[in-house]
């Protein structure tokens, strides 16, 4: 009983997967490469991705360094005292100053439709010279 | 603390959960729910309130699991300030600081509109002292200031290194090494689960839940896999505010509508609700409290305009929720136009705190945060969409009233913590910024007793093994919340709650 349970599971999920494709647009750099919805979708179902999925193939430090350049210094004049303070802008999205390395890459990276900007959902972006993500 | 393990363990238990979501469908008709898993206590919610609680529970003993429905930990006390108002710190005594838990209380009872619940702040108050020994014990470090904010009769507000994110990144780090705590994300609570006795016994989830906006969160979100959890002592509820749900927000108070927030997107009404069903009383849902990206005690200095008119058309030195109020009715009827409001370099100084305007010149205070230098009030006025003349006329009539030391227009006060309020040079430099008021705390939400228990909306009696703590719970602080007031609350009713579930009987 089991056994034809699982089968028909799995025949249903193919099935579905060659819909889903059709209906499920890829829209990252992901299918330029020939990339099919089972090589992220690893688990037999086409539940959202997990970042520990994501990270098998990207490099988290290389992405952390590839978006270092955004941080940036901030600085103001005491208008009393004269005296300059400084301060680091830890913007960068992978290496973030709220959440470090810990956001899901789903955040903002979307496959199936366009991207969001994290960030943006709180933080005025114009000023951070912020690419959208894709 | 198992975070990751659980991320990895995941593709495995889906399949599994998934098949006995199928098996389980007869089960679930039964009056007694069959559980997946047993721990002793179950934190809903990772911020601050979460994060005490988990830790107080898991050092009292208790087998403990604490889940969070975002992809991150931490909700809104992750990307706050976590100012702490605390009575009897070790910085106050080294500064000679007479202050009592009863002087807390009352100065939040003053501003509360006679509406907030002194002897709920009395207990706060009484605690925040041992909640700052606890948290120094397990790692976090306060950065030597000793602050006497807007409302409080005492310094006594401590920062935390690194805002509310070092805080909890202190507190998860001390986690780690505790083998009792399991800790879950995308795992979204959908019901409290009842035996037969009316007491808790559980809680049904959704683990692997993706999280993707606000309006969809509680509604037409239905990712993940269903899961029940048994907990043998309690259910503590850490979930929050609910600024980011605008149809809930509205159908309380109109004007909340359209208002900015830069709260934790997560922050809807699904936990209040939950509560609700499971028999809770709410209370003070109507009420709101508004932030700004500058100190609203520093609003004072400089002169708003309203861009429709040009003109001003408020007393900047209101306080915050009076403030926002005359911004948003202002806005009904000027086509939605976004005030502003103008600095010159001496009304910068006179700010208690530069770090904020450092933020803001540097666009780094959030939406509609970023504060602008104009070089000219031409070119500031080109830049808002006023009209320069009205604005250079306006201007000349508040500098002579404020010279005559009067404000006949709308009687600002004069001066302001020992500060007098001055008269603006309008040949430049100019600052500027919209002032956009930001619902970043919602005072309603479940009643509950001096221990985080909540209150039955039937009975006016605890419900057995059902807490709720941090801004998830309501009635404490009433009409105006005082600063540096909800990080204690959180805090302190956290551990009370924590510490008293773990003393029920295990069922």
């Amino acid at each position: 009983m089991k056994t034809i349970l699982k089968t028909s599971v799995l025949l249903c999920s193919l099935i579905f997967a060659a819909a889903a494709s059709a209906q499920m647009p890829q829209m990252s750099k992901h299918a330029q490469r020939n990339i099919q919805c089972t090589g992220c979708h690893q688990n037999g179902t086409f539940a959202p991705v997990p970042t520990a999925q994501c990270v098998t193939c990207h490099n988290q430090d290389q992405l952390a360094k590839s978006t270092e350049r955004l941080n940036y210094t901030s600085r103001m004049k005491n208008p009393k005292t004269g005296e300059v303070k400084e301060h680091i802008a830890l913007v960068n999205p992978h290496d973030s100053y709220h959440f470090g390395r810990t956001e899901d890459c789903t955040d903002c990276h979307r496959e199936h439709r366009a991207s969001v900007n994290d960030c943006a959902t709180c933080h005025d972006v114009k000023a951070w010279n912020m690419k959208d993500p894709k | 603390m198992t975070s990751s393990l659980c991320r990895r363990k995941f593709l495995q238990t889906a399949a599994a959960a998934a098949a006995a979501a199928v098996s389980a469908g007869g089960a679930q008709a039964q009056d007694k729910p069959s559980f997946d898993e047993t721990f002793d206590i179950i934190v809903v919610g990772s911020g601050i309130a979460g994060t005490m609680a988990a830790l107080s529970a898991a050092e009292q003993g208790a087998k403990v699991l604490m889940i969070e429905k975002m992809s991150r930990l931490g909700g809104t006390s992750r990307i706050s300030g976590l100012n702490f108002a605390c009575v009897g710190s070790p910085a106050q005594k080294a500064k000679g600081i007479q202050d009592s838990p009863e002087q807390l209380a009352s100065d939040m009872y003053k501003v509360s509109g006679s509406m907030g619940d002194y002897e709920k702040a009395l207990e706060m108050a009484k605690n925040t002292a041992r909640a700052e020994a606890f948290m120094t014990a397990r790692g976090v470090k306060w950065d030597g200031r000793l602050l006497k904010l807007g409302g409080h009769s005492q310094p006594r507000v401590l920062i935390s290194e690194g805002d509310g994110a070092g805080l909890l990144n202190a507190l998860w780090k001390y986690m780690e090494g505790l083998k009792n705590v399991t800790v879950r994300v995308h795992c979204k609570a959908d019901e409290v689960l009842f035996d037969d006795k009316k007491a808790v016994v559980g809680l049904k989830v959704r683990e692997n839940y993706y999280f993707d906006t606000p309006e969809s969160d509680d509604l037409t979100n239905r990712t993940g896999v269903e899961k029940k959890i048994r907990a043998n002592q309690g259910v503590i509820f850490a979930t929050g505010g609910y600024a980011r749900d605008k149809a809930f927000r509205s159908a309380e108070v109109p004007f909340l509508a359209g208002v900015a927030t830069t709260t934790n997107p997560g922050a809807t009404s699904g936990a209040l609700k939950i509560l609700v069903k499971a028999g809770a009383q709410p209370i003070h849902l109507s009420l709101f409290r508004f932030a700004y990206p500058l100190p609203t005690e520093d609003m004072i200095w400089g002169v708003m305009i309203d861009p429709a008119t040009s003109r001003r058309f408020l007393n900047e030195g209101l306080t915050r929720n009076a403030l926002a109020q005359s911004v948003l009715l202002r806005r009904m009827t000027n086509g939605d136009k976004k005030p502003f409001i103008i600095y010159d370099e001496k009304a910068l100084g006179k700010f208690h705190n530069l770090n904020r305007v450092q933020r803001s010149l540097n666009g780094l205070n959030g939406i509609d945060g970023t504060m602008y230098k104009y070089d000219s009030l031409k070119d500031l006025c080109a830049a808002y969409g006023a009209d320069p003349k009205v604005v250079a006329d306006e201007l000349e009539k508040y500098n002579k009233l404020i010279a005559a030391g009067k404000d006949s227009d709308f009687d600002k006060q004069m001066e302001r913590s020992g500060r007098k309020v001055q008269t603006l040079d309008l040949s430049g430099p100019l600052y500027a910024m919209v002032i956009n008021p930001r619902l970043n705390y919602t005072p309603g939400g479940i009643r509950t007793d001096l221990r985080g228990r909540a209150i039955a909306l039937a009975d006016g009696k605890p419900i057995e093994g059902l807490y709720v703590v941090g801004e998830a719970s309501g009635g404490l602080h009433g009409q105006e919340r005082m600063t540096a007031c909800s990080m204690p609350e959180c805090c302190v009713f956290a551990m009370l709650a924590a510490e008293n579930a773990a003393q029920r009987k295990r069922q």
